[in-house]
C-alpha cells in the first residue's frame, strides 16, 4: 500500500511543481500609493520634456547602452505625447508641463491640411493624411480645453472634427487615410488603432459643444466597434485590445451606453484584466520568456492601464457594470505598480552615459521610444485617483 | 441551473464513481460487497478530509501562492481536462499489490480514486470562486454516491458502469474546458 501511495503522491508533487512552473507562477503587482504614481507620471513627463527639440518634436526612440537616437518619425505618436501631457493637466491642474504641450502643438498646427471646410495634420513631410494623427490632434486640443479652460482653439477643434466626420462610413466604422491624388480617403484602409482614436476624439468634442451633434457620430462608431468591428476587421481573438475604445465609452458613461456597449465594455474589462494578470506572471529571465513570452513593453502595458482606468470610471458611473469595479481597480493598480516598479530611477540613469535621457523613462532591451512615456504616463496620472480611492477604504 | 446544481455536477464528473468503481473492483474483484465496506466507507471518510482541508485552506493557499483565483482556475480547467482526457484512454495496470480490508480505503480508493488530482483542484478553485461551504456541500453527493457504489455495487454491474466511465471523463474535458474558458475571460 506504501508503496503504490508513494508512487501516487509523487506523481502529484511533480505535477503540482509543473503547473507552478507554468500556469500558476507568482502574480506579482508591486503596491503603489497614488502619491507615488503622480510622482512617477511627471518624471515621465519630465523626460518628455527634455527630449522636446526647440522646433516642438521630441526625440523619437533612444537606445541608452550606447548613448545614441535610434532616428524615426511618427506624426500619431508626436500627437499621442503631446496629448499625454495636456492629459497630465487635465488630470492633476499641474500646468508646469503645458509650454511643452504647446511646443509640440504648435508643431502640429504648423503642418496642416485644409479642405472644403475640415482641418487634419498632414505632418511637416506632407503626404496623405492619417486619421490617426489628427484624431489624436484633436484628443490633444480637447485634454488642452479641459485643464484650461482656454476656448482659443474651439475653432480648430470643430475643423479637425469635421475631417474625422469625412473619414467615417455609413456605418460608424473609419478609414485610416485620406488620399492627396483623388482627394478621397482610401476606401481599402482601415487602421486598428485610429478608428478607436477618432471614436474617443468625439466624444470628447460631444462634451465641449454638447448642442452641435458631435453625439450622432460617435454613437455610430461605438455600435461599430461593439458589434461588427472585430469581424469586419478580421481581429482573430475578439475583442481587439483597443484602450482607444475603452476611454471614449468611459466619456460616453453618463449619455448613457446601450446594452450592446455595454457588453462591449465588459468583453474589454475581460480582455484586459487578463492582459494585466499575465504580465504580473512574467519576469525577466530565460524561463519565464519561454513560457509566458518577454515582459510588454511599458507602450504595451500603458495601454492595458489606460483601458482599466477608463473601464473603472465607466464602471463606477454606470450601475450596470458596478460588479466590475473592484476587480478594474485591483488590476489598474497592478498595471500601474508594474509600470512604476520598471521605470528607471535617478540611481539606475547615473549608470549611463547621459542620464538625463534615461532616467523616467522605460526601457525594453535597451531601447525606449517617446510612447513608452506617453502611455505609462497616462496610465499612471489616471490610476492616482483609484489608488487615493483605494488608501482612503483601506 | 443553479451554481450549487452545477458544482455538484462537476465534483460528481471529477470523482467519477463509475471509473473509481471499475478501477477498483478488478483489484478485489473476489470480494462479496459487504466486505468491501470498510474500505469504502474509510475512503470516503479519508477523501472528505481532504476536500474539507482544500475548500478551508483554498483562499491562504491562493494568497501564499500569490496567485489570483481567476488564474488559478485556468490551471484547474487544464487539470481537469488532462484527467478526463486520459480517463478516456485505456487503463493502466494497478501499480503494486493493492491491500486488503480497510486499508483499501487509503489507497487506492481515498487517494487518488475518491480524491483525486481533478477533484481537489476543482475544489480549491471553486472554494476560492464560490466559497468553502458551498463547495463542499457540492463534493459530499459525489463523495456518498462513489462510496455507495464501492460499498454495495454488485460487480455485474460493470457494463453499465464501463458505459457511464467513458461519457463523465468526456463530460469532464468540457466542464475543464469551461473553467479555462472562464479563467481567461474574466478581470
Amino acid at each position: 500500500m506504501l508503496r503504490g501511495l508513494l508512487f501516487t503522491l509523487s506523481v502529484w508533487a511533480i505535477g503540482a511543481i509543473t503547473l507552478r512552473a507554468t500556469l500558476i507562477p507568482p502574480q506579482v503587482c508591486p503596491t503603489i500609493s497614488a502619491v507615488e504614481a503622480r510622482s512617477a507620471a511627471s518624471e515621465a513627463a519630465l523626460w518628455i520634456e527634455r527630449a522636446q527639440r526647440p522646433d516642438g518634436a521630441y526625440l523619437y526612440e533612444y537606445q541608452a547602452p550606447d548613448d545614441i537616437e535610434l532616428g524615426g518619425y511618427n506624426i500619431v505618436r508626436h500627437a499621442g505625447v503631446t496629448m499625454s501631457l495636456y492629459q497630465h493637466a487635465a488630470e492633476t491642474g499641474d500646468l508646469r508641463y503645458l509650454s511643452t504641450a504647446d511646443r509640440g502643438l504648435a508643431w502640429m498646427t504648423a503642418s496642416m491640411f485644409r479642405h472644403d471646410g475640415w482641418a487634419a495634420f498632414q505632418g511637416p513631410a506632407g503626404g496623405d493624411l492619417q486619421l490617426g494623427a489628427s484624431a489624436l490632434m484633436l484628443a490633444a486640443l480637447d485634454q488642452r480645453r479641459i485643464a484650461t479652460g482656454d476656448t482659443r482653439h474651439d475653432g480648430l477643434m470643430k475643423e479637425i472634427g469635421r475631417f474625422l466626420l469625412v473619414m467615417q462610413q455609413p456605418d460608424g466604422a473609419f478609414l485610416a487615410s485620406w488620399r492627396l491624388a483623388t482627394a478621397q480617403p482610401d476606401p481599402g484602409l482601415r487602421s486598428k488603432y485610429a478608428t478607436g482614436e477618432a471614436f474617443w476624439a468625439l466624444t470628447l468634442l460631444h462634451r465641449f459643444f454638447p448642442g452641435e451633434g458631435w453625439d450622432r457620430p460617435s454613437r455610430a462608431v461605438a455600435r461599430y466597434l461593439s458589434l461588427y468591428r472585430d469581424d469586419v476587421e478580421g481581429f482573430d481573438f475578439p475583442p481587439w485590445a483597443d484602450q482607444w475604445a475603452a476611454y471614449g465609452l468611459s466619456e460616453m458613461a453618463t449619455w448613457p451606453l446601450d446594452e450592446d456597449n455595454i457588453a462591449y465594455a465588459r468583453r474589454l474589462a475581460e480582455r484586459f484584466g487578463f492582459l494585466v494578470r499575465v504580465e504580473s506572471q512574467r519576469r525577466q529571465d530565460w524561463w519565464s520568456d519561454l513560457v509566458h513570452g518577454s515582459q510588454a513593453r511599458a507602450a504595451g502595458l500603458g495601454t492595458w492601464g489606460e483601458a482599466l482606468d477608463s473601464l473603472h470610471h465607466l464602471a463606477s458611473v454606470d450601475p450596470r457594470l458596478a460588479s466590475l469595479r473592484e476587480k478594474l481597480a485591483e488590476r489598474a493598480a497592478c498595471a500601474a505598480g508594474l509600470l512604476a516598479s520598471r521605470q528607471f530611477t535617478v540611481a539606475e540613469a547615473a549608470r549611463f552615459g547621459s542620464p538625463e535621457s534615461v532616467r523616467g523613462a522605460w526601457f525594453t532591451k535597451g531601447v525606449t521610444r517617446m510612447d513608452d512615456q506617453q502611455h505609462a504616463l497616462s496610465a499612471l496620472i489616471r490610476a492616482a485617483p483609484i489608488l487615493a480611492a483605494r488608501e482612503e477604504q483601506e | 441551473m443553479t451554481d450549487y446544481l452545477r458544482l455538484a455536477l462537476v465534483f460528481l464528473l471529477a470523482v467519477n464513481p463509475a471509473l473509481a468503481f471499475l478501477s477498483f473492483l478488478p483489484v478485489r474483484n473476489e470480494a462479496a460487497p459487504n466486505t468491501r465496506v470498510p474500505a469504502a466507507a474509510f475512503g470516503a471518510v479519508l477523501a472528505m478530509g481532504l476536500y474539507l482541508a482544500a475548500v478551508a485552506g483554498a483562499a491562504s493557499l491562493l494568497d501564499l501562492l500569490e496567485v489570483e483565483p481567476e488564474t488559478f482556475r485556468v490551471a484547474a480547467g487544464v487539470v481537469l481536462a488532462a484527467v478526463g482526457a486520459r480517463a478516456l484512454l485505456p487503463p493502466l495496470p494497478p501499480y503494486g499489490q493493492a491491500p486488503a480490508g480497510w486499508r483499501a480505503g487509503i489507497y487506492p480508493l481515498g487517494i487518488p480514486l475518491l480524491a483525486g488530482p481533478a477533484g481537489l483542484m476543482a475544489s480549491l478553485s471553486y472554494a476560492a470562486d464560490e466559497g468553502a461551504a458551498t463547495t463542499f456541500a457540492a463534493i459530499v453527493p459525489a463523495l456518498l454516491l462513489a462510496a455507495a457504489l464501492l460499498a454495495w455495487a454488485p460487480a455485474r454491474w460493470r457494463p453499465a458502469f464501463a458505459m457511464i466511465a467513458p461519457l463523465a471523463a468526456a463530460l469532464l474535458v468540457a466542464a475543464g474546458a469551461g473553467l479555462i474558458v472562464t479563467g481567461v475571460r474574466d478581470i
